[in-house]
């Protein structure tokens, strides 16, 4: 029966701990707020105060890898790598789980279990500056200096030490106070002037770090600075502190120095790990300077791992990740080519805005594969980064259902003025189609001023004969009048000496052209001729 | 006196410590309430729960510890419904300047009401001692103070333990924190200019948790701690030892918490192991530094940053101390055309700390001053460096050295 008993008891206390270690576990999974850890924390403590309700308090001792209860395990583990280990490590030698055990005892001591925080001190002096009521510690007794470093000498240094500072305290200590001297700060006022706040710290603790790398004092300490750096980081962003982190990295960005590059190297191939990265574009929501600064530290082959966040991210995130991406091509060319023939569209048009920031060069054979995107939106979008012969990548264009694109495309073909005949070839073809005239009249302005703006030879003729000998029979009398005028935008858009001439020349002849036209042409001389007297000078 | 530390005694001493603390304190709070100490009811459970205790050990020894109260040697502990007994106890002791009761032979029902007496009309009649008029360990340990009231009668069997019975255990206790810290901030520097291996920092915290609760429980001695002064040669760790007393105190009367004063005695211990940067021969060199040393001085901060944050640590305690050690060297002040410098509270009291300690220490350059010049110096001529409402408040904090 005892044995039984026995056994029964060292279960209760078994399961009591396996209790406590999934509530470590998923509160180090979630780190939610405070509220969320208790709720975690609940029947972990509930169990705990059973336990002590029932069996008194409980003694629990601390080896590696194991926690045992009168003699009886507890509690198992790696010897090497578990929070057993961690604890006998850091000076713990047996817990004491009290009678009473509040909530915010049982956070406290979860805090320190949790696995893979770099902000904390040793357990044992964690647990000392915890202070808690209900849940003691015994750790080793003596500093052990000397026992340490087993050298005679610096016992007989600090019996010595010892021995100047007793005569000091024999000669001029007195008793106590019976009270303890008034406090000279009331709360309020200690909490307003020691904020301690952890994102404040972290933030000037990261600039030191900078300024020492920057003046050239880390020598052989750089890389565990740089790796301290990169741990703030990753607590700021853990926390989800943007502003602290933006300032960090902003100091950063604006150091100079040989060994700053290094530092940013390091830190960016920790900072493109892909949880970062999402907790970074999260925390943009809050801070949106922050992703543009942090997408800066990353290198240059990282765009592979930032394509599928494009997905992943919000509007406002996804603009500074499309930018990254295109200063980062040469490694994901093929990932962009893609996204941009096939990709959803909201993404190819998040990229064909980023184009800016991709080099000249490559601009152009990326916008001709958005062109093969079966959204209208993204071949629009992709129109004005097109380069190259435009006369084959945009002539189809011109023929495309919808209006808006065969506009873009004609303002396009504009611009082309590397391929001016081809170009004005292919859209005088277009104006003479036969109906041409019976189009959307926006179309029909925008082709002829495209045709202007060319400033060909063939669009000059085209367009000079139809201002000054418009053949009625051709197009009959009614579209006489728009043929002209149509023609005269083109003409004023060329602003050219040989344009305002033949403006000049109807003008001189004015018969059987309408008082519409002849005004149309009037204003348009005038406008010119100021615009070919400013070019003169 | 040796008891009897199996698992079964500890747990009985337990039992029964705890039921004599709850009866003190009850006698405690009854008598204040209705000014009366007779009581017979509780007076008879205190007396049943010494005898109880005694019935086991043999003995009957409270004494007020530095981590809770002990009975028998052993430190009790309470929960939440004990705790207010346990307080109002140790209180009712401290203001009578008491560190303990034992008794050898059972205490009669007289001894316990007079005890409880003595108690309640310290508590009533007590004032703070005024500085500068409490007299000194030598005098404190001549004079047995017995609880004699108008009609007290003298104790029978209870013995009291006046804090003056402690001063063989307590001046060893602080000189040897104290002097723990200078060696290991002289053995940091050394080690760090060798490029050696450095002592593991749960040492270094170890000693100042050591020290947070020294100063906690004789303020005023802990101070006089302060008064170690170095010979030339070892000037840095004994300046870091009493920067590191004189901040805990000075938290303490702040009344920032444990965990903050031992931040900043942390701080304080490492606020100038950038020193270790500076050949020992330039430091040592007399009369005024030349424009290499004092170069070589003007970076040190950032050595002593770096030497706290190569060891990879970022959680905020380590961080203050990185931070207060770069920017306790830091002038409030800054140059004409440079920005405000970014200085923390630690760094503020330690920088107030740090200029105290250095001014009443001797250097090869200049003789120390004594604490009174020395706080003059800080408070006119030198003021303009430190936090303004911080060096108001340096006189009250240093006042037991004046």
């Amino acid at each position: 029966m005892a044995a039984s008993g026995a056994g029964s008891a060292s279960s209760d206390v078994r399961d009591t701990f396996a209790t406590l270690l999934r509530a470590v576990d998923r509160v180090s999974v979630l780190r939610g707020s405070r509220a969320q850890q208790q709720a975690a924390f609940e029947p972990a403590l509930l169990a705990l105060r059973r336990l002590t309700d029932v069996r008194g308090d409980i003694f629990v001792a601390v080896q590696p890898g194991l926690l045992t209860w009168n003699g009886e395990t507890v509690h198992s583990e790696s010897r090497d790598a578990g929070f057993c280990a961690r604890l006998h490590r850091e000076g713990i030698r047996s817990l004491c789980f009290r009678r009473g055990l509040a909530m915010d005892e049982i956070v406290a001591f979860g805090a320190l279990l949790q696995p893979g925080l770099h902000g904390r001190e040793d357990a044992a002096t964690e647990l000392w500056k915890a202070n808690l009521s209900h849940l003691g510690y015994s750790a080793p007794r003596g500093y052990q200096l000397t026992g340490t470093f087993g050298d005679d000498d610096a016992a007989q240094a600090i019996t010595e030490i010892s021995r100047r500072a007793e005569s000091e305290l024999v000669q001029h200590a007195g008793p106590e106070p019976t009270y303890p001297p008034r406090e000279l700060w009331e709360e309020d006022h200690r909490s307003r002037r020691d904020a301690h706040d952890p994102g404040e710290l972290e933030r000037r603790g990261a600039l030191i770090i900078v300024k020492i790398i920057e003046q050239d004092r880390a020598d052989w300490d750089r890389v565990p600075l740089v790796e301290a750096f990169w741990r703030i980081l990753d607590q700021l962003l853990g926390r989800g502190e943007p502003g602290p982190l933006l300032a960090v990295l902003e100091g950063a960005l604006r150091a100079n120095g040989p060994h700053l590059i290094e530092l940013r190297l390091v830190v960016g191939r920790t900072l493109v790990e892909r949880q970062r990265l999402l907790r970074a574009i999260e925390l943009s929501a809050l801070e949106p300077k922050l992703l543009p600064r942090y997408l800066a530290f990353l290198p240059l082959d990282s765009g592979p791992a930032l394509i599928p966040l494009l997905h992943a991210s919000v509007d406002s995130a996804r603009a500074a990740l499309a930018n990254a991406v295109m200063l980062r091509l040469e490694s994901c060319a093929q990932a962009v080519d893609e996204v941009l023939r096939k990709g959803d569209a909201s993404l190819a048009l998040a990229v064909l805005a980023a184009m800016p920031s991709a080099s000249p060069d490559k601009r152009g054979p990326f916008a001709a594969a958005a062109l093969s995107h079966p959204e209208v939106t993204v071949k629009t979008a992709a129109i004005p980064w097109l380069s190259g012969n435009l006369v084959s990548l945009l002539g189809p264009l011109l023929s495309h259902p919808d209006a808006g694109l065969r506009l873009a495309t004609a303002e396009a073909l504009g611009s082309a003025t590397a391929q001016r005949e081809p170009a004005a070839a292919l859209l005088m073809s277009i104006l003479a189609r036969p109906g041409a005239l019976s189009g959307d009249r926006q179309e029909l302005e925008t082709l002829h001023r495209a045709l202007g703006r060319l400033g060909s030879s063939s669009g000059f003729t085209f367009l000079s004969d139809r201002l000054t000998r418009v053949r009625r029979k051709l197009f009959g009398k009614r579209k006489v009048e728009l043929v002209q005028l149509l023609a005269l935008q083109g003409l004023v858009e060329e602003r050219s000496s040989r344009s305002l001439k033949a403006l000049d020349e109807l003008l001189q002849a004015p018969e059987g052209h309408t008082p519409a036209v002849l005004a149309a042409c009037r204003a348009a001389a005038s406008s010119l001729r100021a615009a070919v007297r400013r070019a003169g000078r | 006196m040796n008891f009897d530390n199996s698992p079964a005694a500890s747990e009985e001493r337990q039992r029964c410590g705890v039921r004599v603390i709850i009866a003190l304190g009850n006698l405690i709070f009854s008598a204040r309430d209705h000014a009366d100490v007779r009581m017979p009811a509780q007076v008879d459970q205190l007396d049943q729960a010494v005898r109880d205790l005694r019935s086991w050990d043999g003995a009957f020894e409270l004494s007020i510890e530095l981590d809770g109260l002990g009975i028998n040697g052993q430190i009790l502990r309470f929960d939440a419904t004990e705790q207010s007994f346990a307080a109002a106890v140790r209180a009712a002791f401290r203001v009578r300047g008491l560190f303990g009761v034992s008794a050898l032979l059972h205490p009669p029902l007289s001894d316990l009401r007079e005890l409880v007496r003595f108690l309640v009309e310290g508590a009533q009649a007590g004032k703070p001692a005024q500085a500068g008029q409490a007299p000194k360990l030598s005098k404190v340990s001549k004079e047995k103070l017995p609880p004699r009231g108008t009609d007290a009668r003298p104790l029978h069997a209870l013995r009291l333990r006046y804090q003056a019975d402690f001063t063989d255990e307590t001046v060893p206790r602080l000189a040897a924190a104290y002097a723990h810290a200078v060696f290991f901030v002289d053995h940091t520097i050394q080690e760090l200019r060798v490029g050696g291996e450095s002592m593991p920092m749960s040492v270094a915290s170890q000693v100042v948790q050591d020290l947070v609760d020294l100063q906690a429980l004789f303020p005023s001695r802990f101070l006089q701690l302060a008064r170690t002064k170095a010979e030339a040669e070892e000037y840095w760790g004994f300046h870091a030892g009493n920067v590191a007393v004189l901040a805990i105190t000075f938290a303490a009367r702040l009344g920032l918490s444990r965990a903050r004063r031992h931040d900043l005695g942390m701080a304080a211990l490492f606020h100038d192991v950038g020193m270790a940067a500076i050949p020992a021969a330039l430091l040592e060199r007399k009369g005024e530094l030349d424009e290499r040393a004092k170069g070589a001085v003007k970076a040190s901060p950032l050595f002593a940053a770096r030497a706290i944050l190569r060891h990879r640590e970022v959680h905020p305690a380590a961080l203050e101390r990185a931070l207060a050690a770069y920017e306790c060297h830091l002038e409030l002040i800054p140059e004409p055309g440079e920005p405000l410098p970014d200085i923390g509270f630690s760094a503020r009291i330690l920088s107030l700390c740090e200029s105290f300690d250095a001014l009443t220490t001797a250097r090869p350059f200049r003789p120390a001053r004594t604490p009174k010049e020395a706080l003059h110096i800080m408070t006119t001529e030198q003021v303009f460096r430190f936090d303004p409402e911080l060096v108001d408040l340096l006189a009250f904090v240093v006042e037991p050295l004046l």
